[in-house]
């Protein structure tokens, strides 16, 4: 009898602790969750000083961050959406159109008064518009260039290329394998889209056509993966591990003097600095073939439907639009502004003011909800064909038919 | 029973009645053996907490995934409509499916084949006395340790191609003449993963083997050493032998092991250049998170489920029927 009162007892206190641990975490203050993106070893600092700064002005708002790289935030906001546990507010790039397409964004124009509206340059805008309404507000911009090692240009007597042909002809000058090589080129499955893009649109082709529908294995999308191809395979001018090493990896082999051109980002710089402060570099515009373009890439701020504290969290993405921590955000990650002022104000900073200028010229990713499986499968496309092991034109043609049959349907 | 049906008499009825009284005794004799005695049912109740956990946390979800295999899913895991063997057959459709099936064979077993041997090797040593013995056990324990997540990144970076450690001990030693890429290729990056494998194997392996060594009384060997038998034949007839349901469970763990290594794949390689070094299990992860297709991804959990439960099946039965 005793034996049994005492197994019984132990039940109810695991039980009960279980219970009293689930009531004790209910918080008094209201609580928003906020999933960032890494950019640098700059952005957990940055966004603790502004939470810090937002909770001072905001006493009943407490404000949990969790920041993610950019390797991962896909997987990770998927993973909570499906166990209806996303974030308050998540920030994120052109993913945010899937979940847009989903209906799991809140509207954001119904928070906006006509002045906050109006500190956005318009064309940033655009990039959170879905379906008509504004469901994401442009965070920091990014244009792309390329970027060469002023040293070795100088040592070699060249000037940075402008053109297709110019790039082949600098690259043979400069190559020295197997310690340095003439251009990185990373195409995988992080950014790879970017290297399509620079490529793609220099070439006077496009990712889809006016229909919709998939077109990257149209003639000018199989001279763009000749042209690739040529130089991994024909010049020999591109770093080894193209299909295995990323963009940030290789820029960090660039910072190290291993990898002479790299197309990349215009923070690309600011990055740089930081590991390798003698480093040279110097930017010349996206090379063109056909056509000139530049990419440009508008990062977003959204807030999901299912948040309980909708006002809350817009109030602290109000907070970030401030003058002093936009234009701080954008130093340190070396971003550009998508507000008015602050571009007004950084026009005249070494690292930014050039891109500034490119800004308006950029062009976006298309905006479609089934962007990410579609770029992934023309990656995989554009590995087997620089591979060597698919030409050009059937790994594209293969590409496009599985896109325009089973993802964009 | 036969003879009941024959006859209509008041006989009938006893013999039913007889029939009956047996019924409920065999019925009251099953019943008895069901009773729990107060001590399992505390037994039971005890445990219970620990079985809710596993059952949640590991039955549930492998019990819903099998369900959604056959189930057209949306982007977020959430079911849209019954989908028959739709999933199963987009699968077996896919032009990489082969490939990854013979790599994932090829990594399971080459892996197997060589850690086991390995380890079998290590594990007889180490069951003679030496000096150094316990030093050597401690060091042998050391990758094991070591999270495989750590080991893959770390073993990612030996193996690179500018700063790793691998390039340049090769070097030195006068193996190879210039660096290479290690994981920018195929045919360099699966060898080198399935080397980092058997590394992070070893350890668990040799210290098995070890105790099932250890257990096999001195006496036998002592007999056959005054019988005149000499070394391999001891080996050959009286340890391996005597070794089989631990040689049995470590080859079973460890290809399951394998067959699901997640960690190595994915941190050295993604399965890249272009899906070529994917196994079934790093694949799975792409399609469902990075693809977001989870028709296909449930699929495929549910046919490497049914292809290792296979597997395991059969191990068994073949190692147990050759001889015992």
């Amino acid at each position: 009898m005793r034996r049994k009162l005492f197994v019984l007892l132990l039940v109810v206190i695991f039980f009960g602790s279980l219970f009293a641990l689930y009531a004790g975490a209910k918080e008094k203050k209201i609580t928003i969750k906020f999933m960032a993106a890494l950019y640098s070893e700059a952005t957990t600092p940055f966004w603790e000083d502004v939470i810090a700064a937002f909770e001072k002005e905001y006493p009943n708002v407490e404000v949990e961050l969790d920041v993610v790289h950019w390797d991962n935030v896909y997987q990770k906001t998927t993973t909570l959406i499906s166990a209806k546990q996303e974030p308050d507010i998540l920030n994120t790039d052109t993913i945010l159109v899937q979940y847009a397409a989903e209906g799991l964004l809140e509207p954001l124009d119904p928070y906006m008064d006509a002045s906050f509206k109006a500190q956005f340059i318009p064309a940033m805008l655009e990039s959170g518009l879905y379906d008509g309404k504004i469901q994401a507000l442009p965070f920091l911009a990014s244009v792309r260039a390329l970027f060469y090692n002023k040293d070795v240009f100088e040592k070699a007597g060249v000037q940075p290329p402008r053109t297709a042909e110019e790039l082949v002809e600098v690259a043979l000058a400069i190559n020295d394998p197997p310690d340095f090589y003439a251009f990185g080129m990373p195409i995988t499955n992080f950014e790879g889209q970017a290297y399509i893009s620079y490529f793609l649109w220099a070439a006077g082709g496009s990712w889809l056509d006016a229909s919709g529908k998939c077109a990257v294995n149209s003639p000018e999308g199989v001279r763009a993966l000749t042209f690739a191809r040529d130089l991994v395979h024909t010049y020999k001018v591109v770093y080894p591990p193209w299909s295995t090493v990323n963009r940030d990896e290789t820029q960090k082999a660039m910072t190290a003097g291993k990898v002479g051109m790299l197309m990349t980002a215009s923070f690309f710089p600011t990055i740089a600095k930081m590991d390798n402060p003698d480093l040279r570099l110097g930017a010349v515009p996206i090379p063109r073939d056909k056509a000139q373009y530049n990419l440009a890439v508008v990062d977003s701020l959204m807030i999901f439907k299912r948040s309980e504290h909708k006002q809350e969290a817009f109030d602290f993405i109000k907070f970030y639009f401030r003058d002093e921590w936009h234009k701080r955000a954008c130093i340190e990650e070396g971003v550009l502004p998508v507000t008015k002022s602050v571009s007004n104000e950084l026009k005249s900073n070494p690292d930014l003011g050039p891109f500034i200028e490119m800004l308006p010229s950029g062009r976006f990713y298309p905006l479609h909800p089934e962007w990410q499986p579609m770029y992934m499968e023309v990656i995989k496309a554009w590995q087997l064909a620089i591979l060597g092991e698919k030409e050009p034109k059937e790994a594209l043609d293969d590409a496009v038919r599985k896109i325009n049959t089973e993802i964009i349907k | 029973m036969g003879s009941y049906f024959c006859n209509k008499s008041p006989f009938l009825s006893y013999q039913y009645f007889y029939y009956a009284m047996r019924v409920s005794e065999r019925g009251t004799a099953l019943v008895k053996s069901l009773r729990v005695s107060k001590q399992e049912k505390i037994a039971y109740l005890c445990i219970l907490p620990s079985l809710f956990i596993v059952v949640s946390i590991i039955f549930v979800p492998v019990l819903k995934t099998f369900i959604n295999a056959f189930f057209e899913l949306d982007r977020y895991g959430n079911m849209k409509g019954f989908a028959g063997f739709d999933n199963f057959i987009r699968l077996f459709r896919e032009d990489l499916f082969l490939r990854i099936f013979l790599n994932t064979l090829y990594w399971t077993f080459g892996m197997v084949a060589l850690t086991i041997i390995i380890s079998l090797v290590l594990a007889l040593a180490l069951n003679n006395n030496f000096f150094g013995r316990k030093f050597s056990r401690a060091v042998l324990l050391l990758p094991w340790a070591a999270s495989l997540m750590i080991s893959a990144l770390l073993w990612r970076w030996l193996f690179n191609g500018d700063y790793g450690m691998v390039n340049r001990l090769l070097q030195d030693l006068g193996i190879i003449d210039r660096t290479i890429h290690w994981l920018a290729e195929v045919r360099t990056s699966f060898p080198s993963m399935i080397f980092v494998g058997i590394i992070v194997s070893i350890p668990f392996d040799t210290i098995t083997f070890l105790a099932g060594l250890q257990a096999i009384p001195i006496e036998l060997y002592e007999a056959c050493r005054v019988d005149g038998a000499h070394r391999l034949q001891i080996l050959f007839k009286i340890t391996l032998p005597l070794l089989k349901p631990v040689f049995f469970i470590v080859t079973t763990l460890e290809i399951i092991y394998t067959f699901n290594s997640f960690p190595i794949i994915w941190i050295m390689t993604r399965g890249d250049p272009a899906d070529h070094t994917h196994i079934m299990i790093t694949y799975l992860y792409k399609k469902a998170f990075l693809y977001q297709d989870f028709g296909i991804a449930s699929a495929l959990s549910v046919f490497i489920f049914l292809l290792l439960l296979m597997f395991s099946i059969l191990y068994a039965r073949l190692l147990y029927r050759k001889g015992d």
